[in-house]
């Protein structure tokens, strides 16, 4: 039977994420709380912070700062946490990346750069810089009158469930520039699957 | 001062500067966080595809919707089908501002109010960055309008009918003086009459 990495974790596993060089701006822990305080009020939070517990890394939500940088690591395992606290698959992953954009002070800042598609192509490196300070991301393929994009995040390697987080992220961002009903968004290459980056493909109508 | 001590001092520098303005960073988010939850009208900041970025509370009463319901949504969504959203967006795109404006907004539940839209394009170094919509509820206000008006109606056709029944009255009563005038002088006739018979 094929593993799914989602599903199965080892403690070797955890501090190996842990400790991940590179960090992360504190809004993403900010943002997944206030998901969890949405769908599973406070006590689902408290069930999460156990979870964080649990694992080796307590984390804190309610101490968090949104513009401090806390170990890149901690936001897959804060991820995780919250899979294992409610079972969740990997849509709910997908729908608390795409909930994200929508309550993050980083994202709203930024968002004044995201006025038309062509120039949040332009300006998607300097976002990424704004929330990891490892890997990059860039646009290597824009074809707006085919209504088509590619989206490539190189250098990070963290766990599988940042990629469906991420998924669901960026297709908010997307939501936000593309005039369109119909979005799509499909991980076409993955460095968990031995690609040498993630490249997600965005096909609107 | 040796290069490396130099170095480091600059170092130092650099790091509480950086301290300082992640202090006044959170300060600011929280500021506007708080900002956002006081305001007493409904509010909201769309960018230029008007997409919600960013609303009030008062906004998720006024459409019977939570804040999550309204955020990363597109504000035509909560206007009627039939409006005619695309002259809304010429409108405002156009003039830049948009004052006093009566339009429909669509509830949760399908319910319509009326409301009275300000709206503001925000600029930034010439370019459009997004607008700012305020929707104020008068609908209970235009209800009270039109039963106000429905009285004032309702009371001039009362009037009109009671100075008419006046009118009518005087005629009667003078139709009767003159009546009764005529009788006096029939009688005095009559009476002249047979005294003279």
């Amino acid at each position: 039977m094929k593993k799914n990495p989602l599903n199965e974790i080892t403690k070797e596993e955890i501090e190996r994420i842990f400790e991940t060089p590179g960090k992360v701006r504190g809004v993403v822990f900010f943002t997944d709380a206030k998901y969890i305080l949405e769908k599973k009020g406070k006590e689902g939070l408290e069930k999460v912070k156990e979870e964080t517990k649990r694992m080796g890394h307590f984390i804190d939500y309610q101490k968090i700062n949104s513009f401090e940088w806390y170990p890149v690591g901690l936001r897959v395992i804060s991820l995780l946490a919250i899979k294992r606290a409610f079972g969740w698959s990997e849509k709910e992953i997908f729908e608390m990346g795409n909930y994200a954009p929508k309550v993050s002070i980083i994202v709203k800042l930024l968002l004044k750069y995201f006025i038309s598609l062509k120039r949040s192509v332009q300006e998607v490196p300097r976002y990424w810089r704004k929330h990891y300070t490892i890997g990059k991301i860039s646009c290597p393929e824009f074809h707006e009158d085919e209504k088509w994009l590619v989206i490539r995040v190189e250098g990070i390697k963290i766990h599988p469930i940042l990629c469906v987080h991420l998924r669901g992220y960026f297709l908010r961002i997307a939501q936000y520039v593309i005039k369109s009903k119909k979005i799509e968004i499909k991980e076409v290459k993955c460095i968990h699957r031995g690609d040498p980056y993630h490249d997600f493909l965005f096909n609107w109508e | 001062m040796s290069p490396g001590s130099k170095k480091k001092r600059l170092e130092k520098e650099s790091f509480f500067r950086e301290q300082l303005l992640l202090n006044d960073l959170i300060k600011l988010e929280a500021y506007i966080k708080a900002f956002w939850q006081f305001l007493p009208i409904a509010v909201c900041y769309v960018n230029p595809a008007f997409n919600i970025l960013e609303a009030s509370k008062t906004l998720e009463v006024l459409l019977n919707c939570t804040i999550m319901e309204i955020i990363g949504h597109n504000l035509k969504e909560f206007f009627p089908r039939e409006f005619d959203f695309e002259a809304l967006e010429k409108e405002i795109k156009e003039k830049k501002k948009i004052t006093q404006k009566e339009i429909e907004l669509l509830r949760k539940d399908k319910k319509r109010i009326l409301v009275s839209v300000f709206a503001l394009s925000r600029i930034e170094d010439r370019v459009l960055m997004g607008y700012f919509f305020a929707f104020l509820d008068i609908t209970e206000r235009k209800k009270m309008e039109k039963e106000l008006r429905e009285r004032i109606e309702e009371l001039e056709r009362f009037q009109k009918l009671t100075v008419g029944r006046e009118l009518k009255m005087v005629e009667l009563k003078q139709a009767l003086k003159k009546a009764q005038k005529e009788i006096l002088e029939l009688r005095k006739k009559l009476s002249q009459k047979v005294k003279t018979q």
